[in-house]
């Protein structure tokens, strides 16, 4: 008699298949990712996503065409879960929040600087800061001494053609 | 009295290098004076911050927490959490695995915000299919832990967006 998975098992499956998908995918070379693209791993945490938050929402039957799509999308990667979670699961990782939230973007243009080089904004004291600069092709990180540096009311430009 | 020994791991968004573990532990045993705290990667290999010379971190019984300054990296961990006597004999010992990914996911924050200034970049069917790869594996990573305690296929998942995260221009420009 064959085992017939409940669907919040398979959507279980599904969360742990997907690296056992991608680390067989970052295996192959010439022709790996072609052959394999309609079960590419994006697709099965697509799908155990969409299942999870719909089946979450509403515990129903009427998702087990979505379960089985899961199913068929998972393949053998699914029958290696099945096997690793017989193991038991690890602990969570508890994310810590930061009392003072930082504020972003902050899109500013020449008229915005107090001088020449100064731009001046309690919002940004004391933050670490990542600058996107248009006219340069990479973000450059401030507090160093190649671009800017903090002053106590903001920033300071040092390239001088800024 | 013995203790029933549990702890809780933490990371910050902001400073993801730190891991804080608290001890969550029930019941009360006299004879405790030390905890050592054992972060050991999917190789076997114990992490410890630097400048530390052995292969634990120690953990002052007197406190409750502990903010250690560990990850240079996303990591997945087994984490061995070791309550001792005065003469180092280990009473009670606990460990469990842990997907240590806020390096990534910070990334991926910061990412889609900067979407926010370049709204057409969506367009763009490398950066859209490198920011799925990057996701999946950030996602993929954790969950191989916290359903199936794999922390060797974790890593292989931080890794790949590890790579991509250290080259920004590359992926996601």
């Amino acid at each position: 008699m064959p085992t017939v998975y409940t669907i919040q098992e398979i959507i279980d499956q599904g969360k742990m298949s997907v690296s056992f998908s991608l680390n067989d995918k970052s295996k192959m070379n010439l022709f790996g990712g072609a052959v394999t693209t309609n079960k590419s791993p994006q697709v099965i945490q697509m799908v155990t996503d969409a299942l999870d938050w719909g089946y979450t929402g509403n515990t129903s039957e009427s998702y087990r065409g979505m379960a089985n799509y899961l199913v068929w999308l998972m393949g053998i990667f699914g029958l290696n879960a099945i096997n690793q979670m017989s193991g038991g699961g690890g602990g969570t990782v508890i994310p810590i929040p930061v009392s003072s939230s930082g504020q972003f973007p902050i899109v500013i243009d020449s008229s915005n600087f107090s001088t020449a080089t100064e731009y001046n904004d309690t919002r940004i004291v004391g933050k670490d800061l990542t600058l996107d600069i248009k006219e340069i092709p990479t973000t450059l990180k401030a507090g160093g001494t190649d671009f800017a540096v903090y002053i106590a009311t903001g920033v300071q430009v040092l390239i001088p053609w800024f | 009295m013995a203790i029933t020994p549990s702890f809780t791991v933490a990371q910050t968004a902001i400073s993801p290098s730190h891991v804080v573990l608290a001890d969550t532990s029930s019941g009360s045993d006299g004879s405790i004076a030390s905890r050592r705290i054992y972060f050991q990667d999917s190789g076997g290999n114990y992490v410890v911050p630097t400048g530390t010379t052995t292969s634990y971190v120690a953990w002052s019984y007197s406190d409750s927490t502990i903010d250690v300054n560990l990850l240079l990296r996303d990591m997945a961990l087994t984490i061995i959490v070791q309550w001792l006597d005065s003469g180092n004999t280990v009473l009670y010992t606990l460990s469990n695995k842990y997907p240590l990914s806020e390096y990534n996911k910070q990334f991926f924050v910061y990412l889609v915000q900067l979407q926010g200034l370049e709204t057409g970049i969506v367009n763009d069917g490398n950066y859209v299919g490198n920011m799925g790869l990057f996701w999946t594996n950030i996602v993929a990573g954790i969950n191989a832990v916290n359903e199936g305690s794999d922390i060797a296929g974790a890593q292989n998942c931080f890794d790949r967006a590890t790579y991509m995260r250290l080259r920004q221009t590359t992926f996601f420009s």
